[in-house]
This record gives C-alpha cells, structure tokens and sequence, in this order.
C-alpha cells in the first residue's frame, strides 16, 4: 500500500491504522517520490491526497492509471469533495477529508477484493 | 445674416432702377424734343401749303365776287394773316345780313359777332375780330355788294394765343411781318440781316423750312426764342407771292421741358413708388423672416413640448404637477395607474400617502418655491396601488410659473430597485461566502483528517472501566465536533455552488414521503409527531429530484427545530392551479417574530440556538425553488406556528 500524502501527521495517522489493519505501508510526501516508489516495486492500491500545494494529484493518479493499471487507486478529497469545474479525477475510489479511518479500511478492503476479483 | 443682405440688394435695385428710368426719360425727352421738332416743322409747312393751297385759293374764290384779289392784296394778307383753315363761311349782303352760311349751323356767339365785324369794316376794307377766348377768329372783307367772312380756328394750329409771326413777301420782293393780332408792318426792300437767310430763301422761291435764331427771332418780336419757319410760295391773283409762317420755338421748348418734366416727374413717381416698394419689400421680407424664425421657433417649441410630454408619460417615474395654490392639475400615466390623480390637494391627489409624507413633500413645496431650487427627500414610504413603496421625492420649481403649475412633483419609486440591490447584495455575499468556504474547507480538511483519525486510534485503546468510560466519552466528543464541523463546510460548499438543475417528472406524494422519512429518526428524537398528506392523484413536479428532496429535508428540519417535544408537523401537497403544485410544511413551534420574517432567508440568519443550525438551510431551500421557477412564501406569527408555502411548476 502507498500512501502519497503531502501533510506528514495525516499520513502517519492512516499508516497506522493500516499497519494495524494488516497492511503493508510504503508513505512519500510528493509526486516525484510516488512515481519513483512505484516504478521500484508494484503496489496493490495507492492512497493519493489531492489537496496539495503542487496541486498535481489529478496528473499522478493518472499517470498511475496509466503506467500501473494493476495498482487501485484511492483518492483522498478535500473537505467538501473536489471544486466547482474540476470533474471527477479518473481514480478507482474516493474518500472526503476528514475520512474516517473506518472509511480508509474499509476502502482498501474493496481495493483488495477489487484485486482478488 | 440673410436679414441684411437684402435690404442692401433692395437699395441696390432701387438706386439701378431709378438711374435706368432717368436715363430712359433724358433719351425719351430728348427724342421726344426731337419729335416735337420734327412735328412742328411739318405743322408749320403744311400749314403755309394749307394757306396756299387751300385757303388762298378759295378766300380768292369767295372775294371775286366782292372784289379781285389783285386790288386788295391787304385784304387777302388780313385774310391769311391769323393762319389756319376756316370753319365757317357766312356770305353777307350789302346790309350785313348773312346771305348764306356754310355750315348753316353757326350759331351763338360767334355769329353775334358778324353784325360787329361788318359794322367795324369799310366797304373795300376788312376787319379782324376775335371772340372773347381769342380762340375762334372772324375774318370779313367788304365792298360796295356786301362782305365774306371766314371764321378761323387758331387755336386748331397754335393751341391758342402761340407767338407766331407771317412774313409775305411779294413779287417784287419786299417783304413785311404780321403779328398774331394781325399787326402789320409796312412793306420793306432792306433785308436786316437777322432776317436775311429767311428773306433769302423766301426770294428764292419753292417751300421749306428754316430754323431762325434767337436774334431773328427777336427781330420777329418772339423774344429771345429760336424759332422754325415754314414757307412756301402762295398764288395771289396773277402773281405768286412767299408765305413765311414763323413760329417761335418756345412751344418746342416748352413740349420738351413739360416732356422732361413729365418724365422728370414720372420717373420720380417711378423712383417713389419704387422706393415705396422697396420699403414695403422689405417690411414684408424682414416680417417673412420674422415670420420663418417665429415659425421655426414654433415648430422647435412644439417639438420640444412634444419630447417632453412623451418623456413626461413615458418615464418610469410619477410627475405631478403642482399649482400656486397646492392643487395637484396633472399626473403622469405612471402615476395615475398607480392610483394618483388631480385633486384640490396633495392627499386627495395621492389617497395612500401618511401624514408625515404629506408633510415632507409639502415642506419640499414650499422650500422649493422660496429658494427657487429643485428640493430632495429620499426614503419616503407611499402606499401605491394598495401595496407600500419606497420613494424618492424631487420637487422642481419651474423659473416661469404657469397657471396651472409652479412646481413640479417628481417621485421615483425605489422599491424594485432596492429588492434589486439586495438580491445584489445576496449574491455578493454568496459569491463571497463561496470563496471563503472553498479556502476554509482547503484549510481545515486536513487538521480535522488528523484530529479524527488520532481520535478515533485512542478510542481504540481506551481501558476499561470508569476513567476509560471518561475518555471514550471525551474522544467521542471530539469526534462529533469534527463531524459538525465538517458538516458545515460542506453545507457551505453547497450553498455556494451553483446547483445545475436536471429537471424530471418527480411525484409531489413520492417526495413528500421520502423527505419524511430520512428524517424520521430525527422526528423520534425530538419527540414531534409529522405527518404526510399528499395525494397520489397530484401532476408530477418539475424538479430535480436531489434538489426537491434538499428543500423538503431543509423545510422539515426547521419545522422540527422550532417544535418542541410534542409539537406537530405536518408535510403536504395540494393543486396550485395555474401556478404548479403548493407543497407547505407546517407547524406549530415557536412561530417568527415579525422583525424577523424579512431576514429569515438570509444567509446565516437564524433563530436557532447557538451550534444547532448554520442558517443556510431555508435560504439553499428558496434559492433551489427560485431555479426551478417556484416561489416560497412564509407565514408565521410567534407562537402561532409557521407555515412554509412552496409553489412549484409542475411537468408539462
């Protein structure tokens, strides 16, 4: 599992309710990192937190998308889901900001079945 | 500019045209002097052919009988000597008695004067007698058998009494000269020589004319004239004498001076009416452009009038007109359709208006009519066509009063304008409130991600027992603040958005239904009892169904808050007639105070307690009913309750 959040509490926060949840956990904090963490080893679902100061989760998830399309994705929205114009991103799953951790599990869970499937 | 370019083209035409008339009357005088020349010549050699042709020989007919002309030359010279042709012939007996009168018809006075003649004649002799006008001369020649007489016309050739001499000069070629009056010089041999060219040319023989100068004349006795001779050659008896007939010139003169002076005149006639003309012309051309320019002022004022009566009635504006006497005479259509009208007095004119109003626009009249400046006063209320209206007043004063109107009453209603300034003033405030939302919502998603994640770990690993009871409660807490705040992002989120609307057919019963029951739950808790009352039968709705569920779930939940427990609430759907379907949700709470009702749909306005309501819900409810083209409308009274009346469109 790969977490690509940019914010360093939040990010800890779900690793460890994944690590709890049996999950393996690999985090990066940018784009660059994530596409690099990718290209080394194949995950099976990817976390992605839109809100970013760089603003280019949109282009990452479907960089992902394109390069591994065996890797699930998982958007994390901003509070309130995406603005007025952007259109859905072309991710497997959403999650809205502040995502309960029932919510971050229970959508990994899919991602896997998804896999499995 | 074109005023004064014609009267001097006037004075211009007028000073041309009185120079041509005297050009034309001194070439006219001067031909008609030539003229008159021309035709006294010609007068006085006929008139010495006439004395030699005519006269001579039938006075010598006449006289043989009385006497052979050879023995009294005297007599014939006596006879021609007046000059002109006879009119009469009165043949006279040894008595003096006419023996014959040719033309018989000679009567009067100048018969009366033979019997005188006769009387005054030797026999042998002759005499001369003229009337009293000097016009009508008898000439008589008598011998022992009686006498002839010629009455003679002179004035036939010389206009009367005309300086005029005759020169006869015999065969022998003396010569002597008699006057008008029959003055006679004795016979001369000399030939002076003012007279010689005349003499001369009478010795020569034959007829002509010659023009004597003024001392010739003189010589003559016809003053300091020139003067025309006319001669010609004259059988007496066997001999043949020359005839002269000379005339002074004077007439000549005289014709062309009167000639001149009646040109003199006629041309100044000519000038003065000319100058009356002109005058006149430009009277009447200065009157003609007075005329254009009142006429052009005419047609600009009524134009004038015109544009402003059609911008008076068609203005969105009401104009009342204001007499001295603070009668209202005249109200613009905008205004009389809205009720006003003419009256004696500004709240007859005006029935709606409160006595404070009244008081401010009259106090505007007179402030108006004293500083003779236009006077304002915003912010008045009237009450026009029944519903109340914010208006701006303007009074004018005119700077020239009319009879019927000193002033002028301008009053512009506010009211849609200012609805449009608070719909302005709406948008802008969800345009900002948008805005911020969008940053908060960016700001705060994260922070509120970590603080219920870290929560809801701890929950996971709170001991048991009392001080973990404690704790859970606490983490529990602050999971539901997170909850709430998140909740009101996006609530806000919401309310700034623009909402794209898919319109469908929905059933009003089925939305009615499902709206009470998502919010079934909360109903049970607050312990209110709601009920649903919409026929199956109704048209469908055309709404986004999403969106008619929010307004419905928005309206509910309100209705619940203001209940307390046991309080009522009802859901229903009824015809709306033309307008759709009337949805109401109705209750029997707290009700809304009136100074509230006009802000209740305002954002962030409400009547909740502190955390429990964010103040978006009834205004995202009539913003989503205003893009489907409904209206909502709210009646509430404190303690009364509040129904909610939603009049939706329904599917065509």
């Amino acid at each position: 599992m790969l977490l690509v959040i940019e914010d360093r509490a939040l990010s800890d926060v779900l690793a460890e309710a994944l690590v709890d949840g049996g999950h393996a956990i690999a985090q990066v904090d940018d784009s660059d990192a994530a596409v690099r963490a990718l290209d080394e080893r194949a995950f099976d679902a990817a976390i992605v937190d839109l809100d970013t100061r760089a603003r280019d989760g949109v282009r990452l998830i479907a960089r992902v998308r394109a390069a591994h399309p065996a890797t699930t994705v998982i958007a994390l929205l901003p509070c309130g889901g995406m603005p007025d114009g952007a259109g859905p991103p072309p991710y497997h799953l959403a999650l809205e900001k502040p995502a309960r951790l029932a919510a971050v599990l229970s959508a990994v869970s899919a991602a896997h079945a998804a896999i499995r499937n | 500019m074109r005023a004064g370019r014609t009267p001097r083209g006037l004075s211009v035409a007028v000073v041309t045209s009185v120079g041509l008339v005297f050009a034309l009357a001194y070439v006219d005088s001067r031909r008609e002097e030539a003229r008159a020349l021309d035709d006294f010549t010609g007068e006085q050699a006929a008139l010495a052919r006439t004395l030699a042709t005519t006269m001579s020989a039938r006075v010598a007919t006449i006289l043989r009988d009385l006497g052979t002309v050879a023995s009294s030359p005297e007599a014939l010279d006596r006879l021609v000597a007046p000059g002109g042709a006879y009119d009469a012939l009165v043949v006279l007996d040894a008595d003096g008695k006419p023996a014959r009168v040719v033309p018989a018809d000679v009567e009067g006075e100048r018969r009366a004067l033979l019997p005188r003649l006769f009387a005054a004649a030797k026999p042998g002799g002759a005499a001369v007698v003229s009337e009293p006008m000097r016009r009508l001369r008898w000439f008589l020649e008598r011998n022992a058998r009686g006498a002839a007489a010629l009455l003679v016309d002179t004035n036939h050739f010389f206009e009367g009494a005309a300086p005029l001499r005759r020169v006869v000069m015999d065969d022998a070629g003396r010569w002597r000269v008699s006057g008008g009056d029959g003055e006679t010089t004795s016979w001369q041999t000399r030939h002076p020589p003012e007279l010689d060219e005349l003499l001369t040319a009478m010795a020569r023989g034959g007829e002509g004319t010659e023009f004597l100068g003024r001392s010739s004349a003189d010589a003559l006795g016809l003053g300091q004239r020139s003067a025309v001779a006319g001669f010609a050659r004259v059988p007496v008896g066997d001999a043949t004498w020359s005839l002269a007939v000379v005339a002074s010139a004077k007439r000549v003169r005289d014709r062309a001076r009167l000639a001149a002076w009646r040109l003199a005149a006629a041309t100044a006639l000519t000038a003065l009416i000319v100058g009356v003309f002109g005058v006149v012309l430009t009277r009447q051309e200065r009157r003609a452009q007075e005329l254009t320019v009142a006429l052009r002022l005419a047609e600009a004022t009524a134009a004038l009038r015109e544009r402003s009566e059609k911008l008076v009635e068609s203005v969105p504006l009401g104009v009342l007109a204001v007499d001295a006497a603070a009668r209202v005479t005249a109200v613009n259509p905008f205004f009389a359709d809205r009720g006003a009208r003419t009256a004696a007095s500004l709240p007859a004119a005006l029935p709606g208006i409160a006595d404070d109003e009244r008081a401010a626009i009259e106090a505007l009249l007179t402030e108006a009519r004293t500083t003779r400046r236009a006077q304002t006063r915003q912010g008045l209320t009237l009450t026009l066509d029944g519903k109340p209206r914010e208006v701006d007043a303007f009074v004018i004063p005119l700077a020239r009063p009319l009879p019927d109107a000193d002033c002028f009453v301008v009053l512009h209603d506010r009211t849609d304008l200012k609805r449009l300034e608070r719909s302005l003033m709406r948008a802008e405030k969800l345009a900002t409130i948008g805005t911020l939302s969008a940053g908060i919502a960016h700001e705060v998603g994260t922070p509120l991600g970590i603080i219920s994640g870290r929560a809801e770990q701890l929950l996971t690993r709170v001991p048991e027992g009392d001080a973990g009871e404690a704790m859970k409660k606490g983490l529990s807490s602050i999971l539901g603040q997170v909850d709430k705040v998140s909740t009101t992002i996006r609530q806000l989120l919401d309310f700034a958005r623009a909402r794209p609307v898919t319109v469908e057919s929905v059933s009003p019963a089925t939305a009615v239904g499902a709206a009470a029951s998502l919010l079934e739950h909360r109903f049970r808790q607050a312990k209110v009892v709601v009920t649903t009352d919409a026929p199956p039968s109704l048209p469908p709705l055309a709404a986004d169904p999403g969106q008619l569920e929010q307004v419905l779930v928005n309206l509910l939940m309100n209705a619940c808050d203001a209940c307390g427990a046991g309080g009522h609430v009802t859901a229903r759907a009824r015809p709306g007639g033309d307008d759709g379907v009337v949805l109401e949700v109705i209750d029997d709470g707290s009700g809304i105070a009136p100074e509230h009702l006009p802000s209740v749909l305002d954002p962030f306005f409400t009547t909740k307690k502190r955390g429990q309501g964010t103040g978006l819900g009834l205004t995202i409810a009539a913003d989503i009913v205003k893009n489907h083209g409904g209206t909502l409308a709210i009646d509430s009274a404190p303690g009364r309750g509040t129904t909610v009346r939603v009049t939706w469109p329904v599917a065509s």
